[in-house]
């Protein structure tokens, strides 16, 4: 029998039918080869506080109930439907200040702490569009590092704090498999891309192709089928993910 | 417990004689109060797919740009929509390839339906008994303070709600507003709310068309027969659905609000959250927790704060929590929440490592951590950039 979690779905069968579009701009040539963890300091913080809806919350610019309504937030995610889990940036009585996916980049609003489901993260992931690296920390600690394919210059990765929206599992066809991260984040130059919004996600190499540290995708993070198996076995939903272009980025998530 | 409060604010009492009650109080305005004055507020009226809405029209949507619409929108059977997609934060459906995208989504299907929904709703808010019924005239509501109840009124000379009219009820109490003629909002009206009331939990049913006065800020589902009219700046915080006809807009705020919570239980009715032991949440029929298999999961109910009324499998005696590794070069920190429960009304499970696949190889699960989620096949097609 199959238990049914509330936050933790187990694997379904039902046969994806995601299409991740991206341009394919190189062989494949991805080594699969994890680099050394970075050393030296943490450039993020040890833990971040996850809110998981249980129902459709409307969030507002301000902690109270007079404060402005700013959107709906729905409880289930539009690709998965699974939960909507959030980062929390702060709490004020029963409202929770959290990040929210979508435009524009970064955006966040207070939602009532109600039918919720609380949690906390250890991981934090953290690109860098001009190394062409993605970092995985666990606890503040750097733990892995990948080559990854980042943005080209004219439509680069955008920059800031976001989070991981959803973990989708693609079918081995389709562009971008075997697994796909779809981030909070939204393209700078795309506003709408293959019937999508624009969304940058991290996802496979398959049927797309690129060299890891390389910079020729249209705003997405490309990393071998190595690195998104392992990254997909220990990240989910709500996880930070900052993408910095190489200077010393101050994180504001880590609540 | 009277039905309304008149409108120099003080209660009104009737008396109760033979089982009956009918009750006539002239304060402004003639209000005829029917049935038990006693009774709980109404059920709500159940919206179905069209609560999915923001804007719902049978026959166009016209704009004065720019509006500010959340939620959905959509026009059918037939597809003429004014808007543009920066307007709107969410979806524009239609029956076909005529609106704006990159918002645009054609499902006549899911129109259908939205729009049988509405007329269902339409009929269900229209077929309720009125606890008070205001005859025609002008001005019916203003300055009223009333409890929750189904509230019935003709035809205004100018204006059926001129001013403000206060709404006083907890977070689940509903107002139903049957307009039997127009509906006309004059301009700066406004809807007021006390004692944790809510948008989502008012309906106004109309009779023909409503008309929302410049600069009014009005608040609740509005299931108009005909056509609906917002004139320049008006604020809507609830819905604008038209059965039949259009949806006239002009630089208008149309907010869909959703419920928040009103405290107390966090789980639909005969449902509970149970967490297991390394934090991980399950909703499950209540009692379910003792039966196979989830009796083998040591479950046990899950936080409710009492502040809030959520639901967590953060324990207030796990505010702070420690993680620790066995592998290199993972350190082995201390971490504290920031979430700080109040007093713990429930005693913390014992803990247990998290389940094999859901922890990092070589590293324990903080107790009450994250549980991770594995990837989810796709429902919905989507395109990255890529």
């Amino acid at each position: 029998m199959n238990l049914r979690p509330a936050i933790v779905g187990g694997r379904r069968q039902r046969p994806p039918t995601l299409l991740v579009a991206c341009v394919v701009c190189a062989a494949l040539t991805a080594t699969g080869q994890a680099a050394s963890a970075a050393a030296g300091t943490a450039p993020v913080k040890q833990t971040q506080a996850l809110v998981t809806l249980l129902r459709e919350h409307e969030a507002r610019a301000g902690p109270g109930i007079r404060s402005t309504p700013l959107q709906l937030v729905p409880a289930t995610t539009p690709i998965t439907g699974e939960k909507t889990t959030l980062p929390v940036l702060a709490r004020r009585g029963r409202w929770l200040h959290v990040a929210l996916p979508g435009r524009p980049n970064g955006h966040t609003g207070w939602i009532l702490a109600g039918k919720t489901v609380r949690s906390v993260t250890h991981w934090h992931i953290v690109v860098d569009t001009s190394r062409r690296t993605v970092t995985v920390y666990r606890a503040g600690a750097a733990v892995r590092t990948f080559e990854a394919v980042v943005g080209k210059p004219s439509t680069p990765t955008p920059t800031g704090d976001f989070f991981i929206e959803e973990s989708i599992a693609l079918q081995t066809t389709d562009v971008g498999a075997p697994y796909a991260l779809a981030l909070s984040a939204r393209s700078n130059v795309l506003q709408e891309f293959d019937g999508g919004p624009g969304q940058i996600a991290l996802h496979g190499l398959l049927n797309v192709g690129g060299v890891p540290g390389t910079a020729v995708s249209h705003g997405c993070v490309r990393l071998d089928t190595q690195a998104m198996r392992w990254l997909v076995a220990r990240v989910g939903p709500g996880v930070p993910v900052t993408i910095t272009r190489g200077a010393a980025h101050a994180v504001r998530f880590g609540v | 417990m009277p039905r309304f409060i008149s409108k120099s604010g003080r209660r009104s009492r009737f008396a109760v004689a033979g089982g009956g009650l009918i009750a006539l109080a002239i304060l402004g305005a003639t209000l005829t109060l029917a049935g038990s004055s006693a009774a709980a507020s109404p059920s709500t009226v159940g919206l179905g797919t069209a609560g999915n809405f923001a804007v719902l029209a049978g026959s166009a949507i016209t704009d004065v740009p720019t509006s500010a619409i959340t939620g959905n929108v959509g026009v059918s059977p037939l597809t003429s929509n004014g808007l543009i997609c920066a307007e709107v934060t969410g979806t524009i459906y239609s029956v076909d390839a005529s609106g704006p995208l990159p918002c645009r989504k054609t499902n006549a299907p899911l129109l259908t339906t939205a729009k049988n929904d509405l007329n269902a709703a339409y009929v269900n808010a229209a077929g309720r008994l009125p606890d008070a019924t205001f005859g025609a005239g002008d001005n019916q509501l203003g300055g009223q303070i009333l409890v929750p109840g189904v509230y019935r009124f003709g035809h205004a000379a100018t204006a059926n709600l001129t001013g403000t009219l206060t709404l006083n009820g907890s977070a689940s109490a509903v107002w139903i507003f049957q307009a039997t003629s127009d509906l006309v909002f004059a301009g700066s009206a406004n809807v007021h709310f006390t004692g944790g009331a809510q948008a989502c939990n008012v309906f106004w049913q109309v009779t023909s068309s409503a008309t929302l006065g410049t600069g009014s800020n009005i608040s609740g589902t509005i299931l108009a027969l005909t056509s609906i009219s917002a004139a320049h700046g008006a604020t809507i915080s609830g819905r604008l659905l038209a059965q039949n006809g259009a949806v006239t807009l002009d630089h208008n705020t149309i907010i869909r609000s959703a419920c928040t919570s009103s405290g107390g239980a966090s789980q639909p009715p005969g449902r509970a959250l149970y967490c297991s032991p390394s934090g991980q949440a399950y909703d499950l029929v209540k009692g379910e927790d003792t039966e196979p298999p989830y009796d083998a999961l040591n479950l046990v109910p899950a936080y409710i704060d009492p502040v809030t009324g959520s639901a967590t499998c953060i324990f207030p005696s796990a505010a702070t929590t420690t993680a620790t590794t066995t592998t290199t070069p993972t350190p082995t920190p201390t971490t504290t929440t920031t979430v700080t429960p109040p007093a713990p009304v429930t005693p913390a499970p014992t803990p247990k490592p998290a389940p094999a696949a859901h922890k990092a190889k070589g590293v324990k699960a903080a107790k009450h951590s994250v549980v991770h989620v594995a990837p989810q096949p796709a429902k919905h097609t989507a395109g990255f950039t890529g």
